[in-house]
């Protein structure tokens, strides 16, 4: 279906609608029903005034925690063994012939340690996708969106605009483009433009990562922390965007029918958690396996200065020095002789974002604790990651759906500057408050 | 509340239902506000004496005052003997038991990772895990006789 035809689907809609409102509605008599449903029941409350909002927030965090918690132990379970064969390898080419030395190295460090770190946040993945369709499959979702409705309208965003917001949370590709069902010019633009702050599921393993090093008793609510921050800095900007760069009307009022609340079951839960999961399995033996090769070589290449320990003089070494001072003032490069690292990350992370942990935590071999060295500046990095430009493939897909050069630049320079902007109040603000 | 199945809540069973949400209200706002405040006073530096079984957190703190919170709107409508008060108890009810729920996942994992030898977890034991939010939440169990009653009604 072309873009025009789902246009045409939508007035279609929206006319129809209209219709109802402006002619049946009025002739309708609305008689009380004798009792309450199911679904009367829970909208009193779901869909409150005063409630929804809260219980929609509380609903966001039992889910950041149930994702980290359930699939804590998988994840742990997947490390020991890409380890142990990690460790099997490099133990056997030990004081071998150096060609021998590199084959291993790029089997240990390249192959099973890339893809097996990458893999150990598939069961991250699946917990997120199993309490999303939970909550799809509930009927929970279309309330959501009803609920938020109200706040959205108040800071210049369409209550359409809700449901794009939240496929953020599991990709921004589908999300980015599920805007197409915006009608309006202004309002679609300005959902597109705020969707890569939705945090997807590709930053979950930097979050994981970092979070699990420095706040492992409190790692679901610090990791919540941020996609708070992601719809924070999104309504603000909507509002910014509206008021300064369109300034347009208010967006149209939202119309939405909500389903009843249906009890979801293991079988369509399991559906929809392994047809969204399994996108990510093969994105990490696809896409993510050729990074990993490619990152394996720029951190071990020259051979001599890898061996030697002069890790620096490698050709990520090299490239990393000259972005590093580009975050001096953030403070993530508190220990300078490991500023490359951070650079050579974010510039993987525009590949993927799971590459940024990948890059740090396995190939460089550094741990979250020794190269942040503080928990501040460890969230500061967080929020980096979480608001600096999207992967490329969501670029790709943010260029073609904004439909011009100008609009795409703006995205991409907007959300570098705000990043850096972010990092820099929350390191700031640390720093003048004597925490670092 | 009158349903056309025959499920009948009498007056009387609607102000127990609000004893009940005044329980359930108090027992939840307490607690989220010792959380909050034992969070906030280790960020200040304040040593204050709080009970043993309340430990620091933010935000299960606040989770616990928006479920008391639930509760204590559904007092005035089911003490007015209207029907949506009902709402109020079981929504309560069910958000409360879904976070208990998650925390004893939490206690699951944490077990797991114990079995597994993770360095962290080398001294856990169960009552670590045995949170406010958890041990709260028990207080909802009788409720969801009322819910289980209603669910089915079209």
């Amino acid at each position: 279906m072309s873009q025009n035809d789902k246009k045409f689907e939508v007035q279609l809609i929206e006319e129809r609608y209209e219709k109802i409102v402006n002619e049946i509605l009025d002739e309708v008599q609305k008689v009380p029903r004798e009792h309450l449903t199911w679904s009367d029941i829970l909208d009193h409350v779901f869909l409150n005034k005063w409630l929804g909002i809260p219980i929609f927030i509380v609903i966001l965090w039992a889910m950041f925690q149930f994702v980290f918690t359930v699939s804590a132990p998988f994840m742990e379970l997947i490390g020991i063994a890409t380890e142990a064969a990690s460790e099997a390898i490099t133990n056997a080419v030990a004081g071998t012939e150096t060609w021998l030395q590199i084959l291993g190295s790029f089997f240990a460090d390249g192959i099973i340690g890339g893809i097996g770190f990458l893999a150990s946040f598939i069961p991250l993945i699946f917990a997120l996708y199993i309490f999303l369709s939970i909550l799809e499959d509930s009927g929970y979702m279309s309330r959501a969106a009803f609920v938020m409705d109200r706040a959205m309208v108040k800071v210049g965003l369409h209550g359409k605009s809700f449901v794009p917001m939240l496929m953020g949370f599991g990709c921004n590709i589908p999300a980015i483009m599920a805007c197409r069902t915006i009608s309006d010019e202004t309002d679609r633009k300005i959902t597109i433009l705020i969707n890569p702050l939705m945090s997807c599921g590709a930053r979950l393993p930097v979050y994981t990562w970092i979070a699990a090093a420095f706040f492992p008793l409190n790692a679901g609510t610090v990791i919540f922390s941020m996609y708070l921050l992601g719809i924070f800095l999104a309504i603000i900007l909507a509002l910014i965007f509206r008021k300064i760069l369109f300034k347009s009307k208010p967006p149209a009022p939202f119309v939405i029918e909500l389903p009843p609340y249906r009890s979801p079951t293991l079988k369509s839960t399991a559906i929809h958690m392994w047809e969204h999961g399994v996108i990510y399995v093969k994105r990490v033996y696809t896409i993510l396996l050729g990074a990993s090769i490619i990152i394996w070589a720029i951190t071990h290449f020259p051979w001599n200065a890898y061996i030697s320990g002069n890790i620096q003089q490698t050709f990520a070494g090299v490239i990393g020095g000259w972005i590093a001072p580009v975050f001096y003032p953030l403070g993530f490069t508190a220990v300078e002789s490991m500023g490359w690292i951070i650079g050579i990350a974010l510039i993987f992370g525009f590949l993927a974002k799971e590459l940024v942990a990948e890059v740090i935590g396995v190939t460089i071999g550094v741990s979250a604790m020794a190269l942040f060295t503080n928990p501040v500046i460890a969230y500061s990095f967080m929020a980096f990651t979480l608001i600096y430009v999207p992967c490329m493939a969501c670029m790709g897909v943010l260029k073609s759906e904004l439909g011009s050069k100008k609009w795409f630049i703006f995205s991409m320079t907007y959300s570098f500057f705000l990043a850096y902007l972010v990092s820099f109040l929350i390191s700031g603000i640390a720093f003048l408050g004597g925490i670092i | 509340m009158t349903m056309s199945n025959g499920i009948h809540f009498t007056n009387s069973s609607k102000r127990l239902m609000a004893i009940y949400c005044i329980i359930l209200g108090i027992i939840n706002i307490g607690i989220g506000i010792f959380q909050i405040f034992y969070e906030i006073s280790i960020w200040m530096g304040i040593n204050f004496e709080f009970p043993f079984f309340i430990s620091p957190d933010l935000f299960s703190g606040i989770c616990l005052v928006i479920i008391g919170t639930i509760f204590t709107m559904g007092i005035k409508p089911l003490l007015n003997k209207e029907d949506r008060g009902v709402a109020f108890l079981i929504g309560g009810i069910l958000i409360a038991l879904m976070i208990g729920a998650i925390y004893l996942m939490i206690m699951g994992s944490d077990w797991i990772m114990f079995l597994i030898g993770n360095e962290d977890f080398e001294s856990w034991s169960p009552l670590d895990d045995f949170v406010p939010a958890l041990w709260a939440s028990i207080f909802s169990i009788p409720g969801v006789s009322i819910a289980w009653k209603i669910r089915n009604i079209k």
